[in-house]
């Protein structure tokens, strides 16, 4: 067991540094840097407007991210600077490090995905549930009907259509802003919904397998009703597989932020990085890239361990079978 | 007269599938007396699981079950599900041919041992536990409080099958139905395995259905043997007349083909053809026929179960004919 | 002489046999996806939206880009199916329009994964050792990347043009059809054929491609059909956080988030082409759920 989380924990840190190399080149790739831009608009408007980055200030800059250093130097220094958590000042906020505006972000985007993820769990173990235990009638094809549009359909998309009914047409529900609870509702919804279909869908099938399983026979025999047979046998041997598409699910639930914070106007992580796409903040790009591969690996790695820890079978041996 | 425990009357299963009426059970008769045991003897595939099965009413809902089912003068085929419930693993008990794909294996073995207890309200939780360990111990499991709360994968495959016999008998049925309980042991464990069930039936005074493919076994733990083929019963008799007054063909093939230890050394008999497919149109006349080294004219119209002797019946025109000449 | 005579002919009795067969899959494939009903619906729309995107040209019936400043946010009427935007533009023509982009990089994008899948995963799968490890390594750091924001990244390098996009959106999702591919070959390399073909004196190269690859084919069709409309979801993605195709050209992602600034105005403007693009998604979705049925994937995942 410590074996394999050793072996694990080694792939997450080539991982991480290839995603940080990649990163590294792409940036440096591309046309037109924010050095350049702001020149360009210092230039001509003297220094009649403040535009945030004064000529010191850039010089600054320059050293700091050692822009005038070979390759592997600037390299290392933005991965030395997010892992040391002195992720230092972006290009596009001179005046506040990194740090310090990922550290106002994030928690909003982390808590909108967990929010997420937790409805989602729940609606599609209660669907899943309903739907084998009424396999084969309307209600299992109906359900599935719903699950399958889910998946088919990204959050944005389903966001338009939840903004529509409850925001223009119902005015239930704030549909742009971040001021209280009910300004969450629809994010977290519109996330929710398409992990729902494939969530939801799996835990059919799972739980749907286990009941026709040999040892379900058994539970019959000795005298469980249907209750017995889902909630005391069914649902804990069907849970633990979801565990293992819950992993992939946050991965995608991280990227489906993306859209969600910048159709909700919520000030996350992910507007962040768009803007600091759009703006070629550097160092700003690299930090939440960083932070996002990390948790994403983080997330499955774990993933994985809970799934090892609840399995009965690997937990006291080791391995699975 | 003593009224069986179980007395199944003209038992029919059919199972409606996509592609086509599959007859697995037709008109089976048997009896079950008090503190006996019976068993059923058959080939893979002759009814005799599905019938023990349509008995419990474990099968899935795509089956047809006709015919009767009196348990202690109680019809079980005309009872509620909720009634039905209250009879499984209280009443009758049932065990399966492989312990380790009918228990699960996320689940302590104590938490499933305890279960029917739970199930039918007969005892707390504690109080369970307390029998349940007491049990384990008694039926030959060494450290039994400890074992309690392994999991299924943390024990032998004869371990497992007395965990299951346990928990069968945990809630003091009259009846238990074991289906193949030896057939996935290793040879040296069968012999404890059913040595226990004998044992614990002795002490208990239930009686016991013991379903299986294995004449010796059945010879060696049943009072009474019922042998089934295609789906329907072809003898019945007393098993001290298993291997000297069998009458059927099929039985005489069956016990013909077992290797004997003394004796000169030869090619082993064997029945000739393939058993009767439960899928494929039923003949009209003797299931057996055509495969039946002794068939006559006769055997075209079907025969009853005609009496041979006291406990001994046959479906068959020849050993019918044979004793009434 | 006569033995070689009887030889040729039951080779040629057995080749019959074996066209037959193939045959027979084909339609049996083609009866186990006619009876899933709404496969058989997406497949209709799908077609449909294809063709009406292929011939954008012809089908819509306005200009895409030409302002009409009389008629401006106008609702859906005979005229203008869609209504008309704030430029007076026809929004019919310009979801038709967008729908071409859509489809350019959706399939577009899913031909570079398949290329590059299936190299990468017939070589790793077949050559197994350590190819398989090192290939597999890379596939599994492409995994953690955080794939959108790659897309993000590649998208800022390359340039806010369609075929800029297609790379973008390829760069990273080539590596589940690769496993896909992996695991096929895998599974038939250990199957006794690719045994009997080799001792016949059959090379890799032509078993890889006589063999393997027409054998692995369900997966890799189902994985297909998936993988366009997930392109076409990250291509609007883009639009929706404004980094996707450059306007004028219209884009899904961006009619949604046009429509959105002026949803309680004139609503029909977010949720026309939004309709129209959840159905094209759905569409695919339905057809892809007909060929797990049509190859008997049912339940695997």
């Amino acid at each position: 067991m410590l074996k394999y989380v050793v072996r694990r924990v080694l792939y997450m840190v080539i991982a991480f540094l290839a995603v940080s190399l990649v990163t590294y080149f792409l940036m440096k790739a591309a046309p037109g840097s924010f050095l350049a831009f702001n020149q360009f608009l210092g230039g001509i408007t003297a220094a009649s407007i403040n535009l945030g980055v004064t000529q010191q200030l850039m010089q600054e800059l320059v050293k700091e991210y050692h822009l005038n250093s070979p390759w592997y130097v600037q390299w290392w220094s933005y991965v030395w600077n997010f892992l040391s958590l002195h992720m230092g000042a972006s290009f596009e906020y001179p005046n506040t490090p990194t740090l310090s505006l990922i550290r106002q972000t994030f928690p909003i985007s982390v808590g909108l995905a967990l929010m997420s993820i937790t409805v989602a769990t729940v609606l599609s173990i209660i669907a899943g549930v309903v739907a084998a235990v009424r396999e084969n009638t309307w209600v299992d094809r109906g359900t599935m009907l719903v699950a399958i549009l889910g998946t088919a359909i990204p959050a944005y998309v389903i966001a338009v259509f939840l903004m529509l009914v409850f925001g223009v047409w119902l005015h239930w529900l704030p549909v742009l802003g971040f001021k209280g609870i009910q300004y969450y509702v629809l994010p977290v919804l519109s996330l929710a919904l398409p992990m729902i279909g494939s969530m939801g869908r799996y835990m059919r099938n799972s739980l749907m397998e286990t009941l026709h399983s040999e040892y379900i026979v058994t539970v019959y025999a000795k005298g469980g009703s249907l209750k017995n047979v889902v909630f005391g046998h069914g649902l804990r041997n069907s849970l633990l597989p979801l565990i293992t598409v819950v992993g992939p699910q946050l991965a995608s639930l991280m990227m489906g932020t993306v859209f969600i914070e910048n159709m909700f106007g919520i000030p996350g992580m992910a507007h962040l990085f768009t803007t600091a796409a759009s703006m070629r903040d550097y160092p700003l790009i690299m930090d939440s890239t960083l932070l996002y591969a990390l948790v994403i690996m983080g997330m499955n790695l774990i993933v994985d361990l809970v799934y090892g820890f609840l399995d009965p079978r690997i937990r006291k041996t080791g391995y699975a079978g | 007269m003593d009224h069986p425990v179980l007395h199944v009357r003209d038992l029919h299963v059919q199972f409606v599938t996509d592609t086509g009426t599959v007859n697995a059970v037709n008109g089976v008769n048997l009896q079950v007396k008090r503190g006996s045991t019976v068993g059923i003897v058959g080939e893979s595939g002759s009814g005799k699981s599905t019938t023990m099965m349509a008995v419990m009413r474990l099968l899935s809902t795509g089956a047809r079950i006709g015919g009767q089912v009196d348990f202690l003068g109680e019809n079980l085929l005309s009872l509620s599900k909720k009634q039905m419930r209250k009879i499984r693993g209280h009443r009758i008990s049932m065990i399966f041919q492989n312990p380790s794909t009918y228990l699960n294996p996320t689940k302590t073995i104590g938490k499933q041992m305890i279960e029917p207890l739970l199930y039918h309200h007969l005892a707390s939780p504690a109080e369970a536990r307390r029998r349940a360990v007491q049990l384990l111990g008694d039926i030959g499991i060494s450290n039994p409080e400890k074992r309690f709360d392994n999991y299924p994968f943390e024990f032998s495959g004869g371990m497992l099958q007395r965990m299951m016999i346990g928990m069968a008998l945990l809630s003091r049925p009259h009846l238990l139905i074991a289906d193949e309980p030896t057939t996935a042991l290793d040879v040296t464990v069968q012999a404890e395995i059913l040595w226990l069930l004998k044992k614990l039936q002795q002490e208990t005074g239930m009686a016991m259905v013991l379903v299986t493919h294995d004449l010796a076994v059945a010879a060696q733990v049943c009072d009474e043997i019922y042998v089934m083929y295609g789906g329907e019963m072809v003898e019945h008799l007393p098993s001290e007349m298993l291997l000297k007054s069998q009458a059927h063909p099929y039985l005489q093939g069956l016990i013909q083909s077992i290797p004997k230890l003394s004796g000169e050394k030869g090619r082993l008999p064997y029945i000739p053809g393939q058993p009767l497919g439960a899928s494929a149109n039923r003949p009209t006349g003797c299931i057996f026929a055509d495969r039946c080294a002794y068939r006559f004219e006769r055997c075209a119209e079907r025969p009853p179960l005609l009496q041979l002797g006291e406990r001994h019946e046959v479906a068959c025109w020849k050993a019918g004919a044979e004793v009434s000449v | 002489m006569a033995l070689k005579m009887e030889e040729l002919e039951d080779r040629q009795t057995r080749t019959y046999q074996i066209l037959s067969q193939r045959r027979s899959t084909f339609a049996l494939r083609w009866f186990r996806f006619r009876k899933n009903r709404l496969a058989v619906v997406g497949l209709v729309l799908v077609v449909l939206l294809v063709v009406a995107a292929v011939f954008a040209p012809i089908v819509a019936p306005y200009s895409y880009t030409k302002p009409n400043f009389l008629e401006t946010f106008k609702g859906p009427s005979a005229r203008h199916w869609f209504g008309t935007d704030s430029l007076g533009r026809d929004v019919f023509s310009r979801v038709i329009w967008a729908l071409r982009s859509a489809c350019i990089v959706g399939f577009g994008a899913e031909a570079v994964e398949l290329t590059v899948g299936l190299m990468i995963g017939a070589l790793a799968g077949y050559l197994g050792g350590l190819v398989d490890n090192i290939l597999m390594r890379i596939v599994d750091i492409v995994y953690a990347f955080p794939s959108f924001l790659f897309s993000i990244i590649l998208v800022m390098l390359l340039g806010h043009n369609i075929w800029a996009i297609l790379i973008a959106v390829s760069a990273t999702s080539w590596v589940g059809m690769a496993r896909v591919v992996r695991g096929q070959v895998m599974r038939l390399k250990q199957s006794g054929f690719i045994e009997s073909a080799r001792s016949m004196g059959a090379g890799n190269w032509r078993i890889i491609r006589r063999y393997l690859l027409p054998n692995s084919m369900g997966p890799v069709l189902v994985a297909v059909t998936f993988g366009i409309p997930a392109n076409m979801m990250t291509e609007a993605g883009l639009s929706v956080v404004g980094l996707g195709i450059e306007p004028p050209t219209p884009d899904l992602g961006q009619m949604i988030i046009d429509g959105q600034q002026a949803m309680f105005s004139y609503p029909y403007l977010m949720w026309t082409p939004a309709l129209l693009f959840a159905i094209t998604l759905i569409s695919f979705t339905f057809v892809g759920d007909g060929m797990r049925d049509a190859f008997d994937m049912k339940g695997k995942r």
